[in-house]
């Protein structure tokens, strides 16, 4: 084998591990987290659309996106959330940032376009043992496949929403 | 005896739950909560607890509130910045509790990749205190106390805090009491030993400027904005290029102000500046003044790509008229005449080098600018000459020519340079082109009219069309080596070449060795910071030349004063002309000694930022600059680049409002 086949499979032992490491470190951060979504929770969004996470999952997986207006760290994975809303199904929760017409000010402000529900009290996170933000956390078909908090870059989600389709 | 023992049960019964009472309910001594932690977020607990004093005028409860954070966890300060919420205590069900009165620490910033917030980490201790409510003795707290924690990942936390305070059964516990003036100790004061010299705030894009400055000077401060006016509560200020610049005791910063709904008007607004700058840390409440510089800013904006293209040619043509040419004025002259007998091709060629010369120092200089600015550096015209490594290269580079031109020796050229410089005539053209750019590198220090506009323009433009306006100034300033080029004829109205060139020669030679002696006195500001002070301040008559300070302009304007503004530098000559054919002639200099008249001068011989932000108000980047204020025109008049009498008279008179 030549000099850059090695190089190639080491790159992808790297790519392995790192991944390995960070879907460990997922499980380990989120372990409180339910494993599947009600499926009679319906939700609202600041467009006034009800919306069921358990039934959209069972088309294609859903990204339901924790973030927050008072989070400092939320301002750098919102953009790659709101790039990945083009292609994929992507709901976000605001968690306790203040009034409907102040999220959408936000969010307007930010050009922001992903769904978004106001959960002005916290109790839709809750709901989800969340109170950490920014999370991601990926539902397919009802399940709870992957969750992640903190920063998380584009080829990141992208890679956890294909192990999600792989799981199925 | 039924009823006896009934009666001792109740007896019992009674002294036990006086006793529960005591000791759950109505504490004594200095009630405190004890450390409270939640099983969500194990990384912050918090106690609060009174010291046992109680100030029955203002009926305050002094009380602390201490925080405690693992690790890299944050919470946040009044003002966190961009995201954040600072910790705040919801009273919910209190009862017999107005309000509580919050003192804030001193925070330090904290960056989120690009995102600025201010805060604290480890240990925090908000000294607090509580207003109980008008004949209250027995105050129920029953509060929720929500306190935001952030590593990569943000919680918010809330702790409920209950307490039960009898006013009446307090004991003060010296140790809480040393704590909480402790803890007040850490809240900035103002202090005497810095002041805020500048405030202000530009609606039109939205940005605060402050100026601090601090007699023992800056070591590497760090500035945070607040405001207690009600109607900017939600008013988020972020810092500007995510940096303060420190210049000796002089602290410039900039903040961009936003709201998430409409911002409000914000001039005359009070504010609140917080610098750390450890172990000094202080605050200053301080007035937004109407930043100057709206009007300037609006001819900018409305001017199109061709008036600046137009402002550029006319602007480098006029350069070549402009005093500060002076310098360069021998090699010009010389490089004029010397080659009249030349072929008219040969002419065409050697002036053609010349111009490609100087357009092509013009479109570097540009190209240096637009990556300083990039790189965040405040650039300006002519900034080159506050830097002493330049100015030395160039006086060097002036004597070796002088001495040249005196024919005491010949410059070498390395070898390979000379090889190729003989092939085909390149010798002559080489030293054509390097004279156009010598020229310009020596005589652009100066701001001239029209130029001006154009270099505003550049500066505050994308890279192409900086590029393409310093492109246009090179053209405009090569214009007349370019007709000769296109008109060789032309040269027959130069003088005719002779034995007498033999005479100029040394008298060049004398020129270019006065320039470089000039040059070295440039110098001397740079040895030395203090002198360059103290030469701001420079005599010319009885009274000396106040330093330019923003704050003096508008105070000195409401005591009905009128100021005079003189911003100048040593390597400008244009200014010097100014100097000696204006403000130091009469009518002028009496007018500039009348007794309510403030004479204030700038010098930006060597790089001051305060000065540079003067000039970037009124969209300036270069000097010569002058302008008056007083009751009848408090934000300024502006003067010509090239002073007349009767301009600077006119203006004294409006601004005196006669």
């Amino acid at each position: 084998m030549n000099k850059w086949g090695l190089r190639f499979i080491k790159l992808l032992g790297y790519l392995v591990v790192a991944g390995a490491i960070a879907f460990g470190v997922d499980l380990y951060r989120n372990n409180d987290v339910p494993t599947t979504v009600p499926s009679e929770l319906t939700l609202t969004s600041l467009a006034g659309e009800p919306l069921s996470l358990a039934k959209m999952s069972e088309a294609t997986p859903v990204v339901l996106y924790f973030w927050a207006t008072w989070c400092p760290v939320c301002p750098t994975v919102s953009p790659t959330v709101d790039w990945l809303s083009d292609d994929y199904t992507v709901i976000s929760v605001a968690l306790r940032s203040g009034h409907d017409k102040k999220v959408s000010a936000y969010l307007e402000s930010n050009q922001l376009d992903f769904t978004t529900i106001n959960d002005d009290r916290g109790q839709i996170s809750r709901r989800f043992n969340m109170g950490v933000t920014p999370t991601i956390l990926i539902i397919n078909n009802h399940k709870v496949t992957s969750a992640t908090s903190g920063f998380t870059s584009p080829p990141g989600i992208l890679a956890r929403l294909w192990f999600s389709k792989l799981q199925n | 005896m039924k009823t006896a023992k009934f009666v001792g049960y109740l007896r019992w019964f009674s002294v036990c739950l006086s006793l529960l009472m005591s000791s759950l309910s109505w504490a004594q001594g200095s009630p405190s909560t004890g450390w409270l932690t939640s099983s969500d977020h194990d990384a912050v607990q918090v106690k609060l607890a009174v010291t046992g004093e109680f100030n029955p005028e203002t009926r305050t409860l002094p009380a602390l509130l201490t925080v405690q954070l693992k690790d890299e966890w944050k919470t946040y300060w009044r003002a966190p910045g961009e995201g954040g919420i600072p910790p705040r205590i919801d009273l919910a069900s209190s009862q017999g509790i107005e309000r509580i009165d919050w003192h804030w620490p001193t925070p330090s910033e904290y960056y989120v990749q690009s995102i600025r917030t201010a805060g604290y980490k480890h240990q925090v201790t908000f000294p607090l205190e509580i207003v109980v409510s008008e004949a209250t003795e027995r105050a129920q707290l029953d509060a929720v106390f929500t306190l935001s924690s952030c590593t990569n990942i943000c919680v918010l936390t809330d702790f409920p805090l209950q307490l039960n305070i009898d006013v009446n059964q307090l004991t003060p516990d010296s140790e809480q009491s040393f704590a909480f003036a402790q803890a007040m100790s850490q809240i900035p004061q103002p202090i005497g030993s810095a002041e805020v010299t500048h405030a202000d705030y530009n609606a039109d894009d939205q940005q605060l400027s402050f100026v601090l400055s601090r007699t023992s000077g800056w070591d590497s401060p760090q500035v945070f904005v607040h405001s207690d006016d009600k109607q900017l509560n939600e008013v988020v200020f972020k810092l500007v290029q995510q940096k303060v610049s420190v210049d000796g005791k002089r602290l410039t910063a900039s903040f961009k102000a936003s709201h998430w709904l409409e911002l409000p008007e914000l001039v005359n607004r009070q504010v609140s500046i917080t610098v750390n700058d450890d172990p000094f840390s202080a605050a200053y409440a301080t007035q937004l003044d109407r930043s100057t510089s709206t009007t300037t800013n609006e001819a900018l904006d409305s001017m199109t790509i061709w008036g600046a293209l137009f402002a550029a040619l006319l602007g480098g043509l006029i350069l070549n008229i402009m005093p500060c040419v002076l310098p360069v004025l021998g090699i010009k002259v010389q490089s004029l005449i010397a080659n009249s007998n030349a072929s008219a091709r040969q002419v065409r060629y050697q002036f053609l080098a010349t111009a490609m010369g100087v357009i092509s120092t013009f479109v570097v200089i540009g190209a240096l600018l637009g990556l300083l600015k990039l790189s965040g550096v405040r650039i300006s015209w002519g900034m080159q000459f506050q830097n002493p490594w330049f100015i030395t290269t160039l006086a060097v580079i002036t004597l070796a020519f002088a001495i040249n031109l005196f024919g005491l020796y010949q410059i070498r050229l390395p070898q390979w340079l000379n090889q190729w410089a003989l092939k085909s005539q390149r010798s002559s053209l080489l030293g054509h082109f390097s004279q156009g750019v010598f020229a310009t590198v020596l005589a652009t220090p100066c701001t001239a009219p029209f130029l001006g506009t154009a270099v505003a323009f550049a500066l505050g433009a994308p890279m192409y069309l900086l590029l393409l306006i310093f492109f246009g100034l090179g053209i405009g300033m090569a214009l007349p080596w370019l007709s000769i080029a296109a008109f060789p004829q032309t040269r027959k109205l130069l003088p005719k070449p002779g034995p007498w060139l033999k005479w100029v020669k040394p008298i060049f030679g004398a020129l270019l060795l006065a320039t470089s002696v000039w040059l070295f006195t440039l110098l001397t500001p740079h040895w030395s910071k203090a002198s360059s002070e103290s030469t701001s301040a420079e005599q010319t008559s009885e009274r000396p030349w106040q330093t330019l300070s923003f704050k003096t302009i508008h105070q000195a304007v409401t005591q009905g004063k009128v100021v005079f503004v003189d911003v100048t530098a040593d390597w400008c000559i244009t200014c010097k002309a100014n100097k000696l054919g204006v403000l130091e002639q009469e009518p002028v200099y009496s007018a500039l000694a009348a007794p309510d008249l403030i004479r204030m001068r700038g010098d930006w011989t060597v790089r001051n930022d305060y000065i540079t932000d003067y000039l970037r108000a009124y969209g300036q980047y270069g000097v010569p600059y002058n302008r008056v204020y007083g009751p009848g025109a408090p934000e300024g008049i502006e003067l010509p680049i090239i002073l007349t009498s009767d301009a600077v008279m006119q203006a004294i008179k409006e601004a005196r409002n006669e």
